[in-house]
């Protein structure tokens, strides 16, 4: 099991961070296609929504005052790396071309469940 | 003959010295201070209530019970530190210091003003030597609050002896020379502490408008899910979210870090007038009572 170095903690960190960067506009952006929701009365998804805007928040906390965990395996450190890549990738290029709610809502739901995957492998929650 | 020459010498230079210039400037630099210190701790405690708030909610969601401890009339907290506490899985709810440096180098600014009145107005030298210990001990509290070593803090000169003799004007001349140089070096002081309550100012509004407009969405979508039931609950719905957005937008449109920067810039002028012993300048006024405009804009914000 090859270790990690401090290299990948920084990098890690950097993801993390941009992470946090990103956040309010992933957080705007799903308030945006609630209230979108809401004025097309599709209620159910605007449920949704809300409650992935709360995700968010809670993940946001989380990155902002973030405490990595001691990684020792390096396969882990660069899964949390990937995880956050992904995430920054897609919210800085893939969420703004998408219009329709539905597809709008599933990558979300997609992006809030790998921010919670990177958060379970790398960092400590208070 | 030559004593008498030397007296009236002394007389003429001590006569051009006068703290009566340096008393405005001093009062509207700490109107500034006690409204921006009370603007931002109330931005610190808003934003900090309401990370409680989402961090209980957090946990609740995923299965910590939330419970009460026992309440009971007490007289004395530190004996019952848990008395009537919200526990979360059994441990006390706690916030998060979100600003921890912020309150402390304000605290610190206002001994500092205090410290420009007190010696403004000392009556003796024994006042004045006091004032002078008290600037001392603000402007090293700021260093070390800034990341700076106390040895790295300007410490302003008391060597002021005792002279009986002349003292009226000697006293006179001596307080503006400590004015002067207590200006000096606390404008070290507020470049050095004023960026990290820029930033700190910063962190709080930036997790404000993350979090306030998510509570706020959560009940605007409340409202139409409300569409059912009795007019009377709908409109407490409706006016608590008129209200809460009305509180959010003020938030919004206050930028908290301007008072600070506006800090910065109205000692930096204040400096300048001190080192030129000319506090008549308009700008300088101007820049006072921006700082304290800015500062309350703050207060108002937070507080609506």
């Amino acid at each position: 099991m090859p270790a990690s170095s401090s290299k990948d903690q920084a990098l890690l960190n950097v993801q993390i961070d941009t992470c946090a960067d990103n956040f309010p506009t992933l957080i705007d952006q799903t308030r945006a296609k609630e209230n979108a929701a809401i004025s097309a009365a599709d209620l159910a998804t605007a449920r949704t929504l809300d409650d992935l805007g709360i995700t968010f928040a809670n993940q946001y906390a989380t990155l902002l005052k973030h405490q990595l965990k001691a990684i020792d395996d390096s396969a882990q450190m660069d899964a949390a790396i990937q995880k956050f890549a992904v995430v920054n990738q897609s919210i800085q290029t893939e969420l703004k071309g998408i219009q329709q709610i539905k597809e709008f809502t599933d990558k979300v739901t997609q992006i809030a469940k790998i921010v919670a995957e990177g958060i379970q492998i790398a960092l400590m929650v208070a | 003959m030559i004593a008498r020459a030397s007296i009236l010498v002394l007389a003429l230079a001590l006569a051009g010295c006068s703290t009566a210039s340096y008393t405005e400037p001093i009062t509207q630099l700490n109107q500034g201070l006690i409204v921006a210190q009370a603007g931002f701790d109330g931005l610190k405690q808003r934003v900090e209530q309401i990370d409680l708030v989402r961090s209980v909610d957090d946990q609740v969601e995923h299965g910590f019970p939330l419970t009460l401890s026992s309440c009971e009339l007490t007289q004395d907290p530190k004996k019952d530190p848990n008395n009537c506490m919200l526990l979360l899985n059994g441990q006390p709810v706690q916030s998060s210091d979100l600003a921890p440096n912020g309150p402390k180098l304000l605290a610190a600014f206002i001994e500092y003003g205090k410290g420009l009145q007190q010696l403004a107005a000392a009556k003796d030298i024994s006042d004045l030597n006091s004032s002078v210990d008290n600037l001392n001990s603000a402007l090293e509290s700021i260093a070390k609050t800034s990341g700076a070593t106390a040895a790295q803090a300007s410490v302003i000169s008391s060597s002021l002896d005792l002279i009986h003799w002349f003292l009226g004007q000697y006293l006179e001349y001596k307080r503006v020379e400590a004015l002067r140089s207590s200006i000096i070096a606390g404008d070290q002081a507020v470049q050095q502490g004023v960026p990290l309550l820029e930033a700190e100012a910063g962190t709080l509004q930036k997790i404000a408008a993350t979090y306030e407009p998510g509570q706020l969405q959560s009940m605007v979508l409340a409202v139409s899910l409300a569409r059912g039931e009795p007019l009377g609950q709908r409109t407490e719905l409706e006016r608590d979210t008129v209200s809460y957005q009305q509180s959010i937008k003020h938030l919004m449109e206050t930028d908290p870090v301007a008072p600070f920067e506006q800090l910065k810039s109205a000692h930096a002028k204040l400096l300048v007038a001190a080192e030129a012993s000319d506090f008549s300048a308009s700008d300088l006024k101007t820049a006072l009572t921006d700082f304290y405009k800015k500062a309350k804009a703050l207060y108002d914000a937070v507080n609506k």
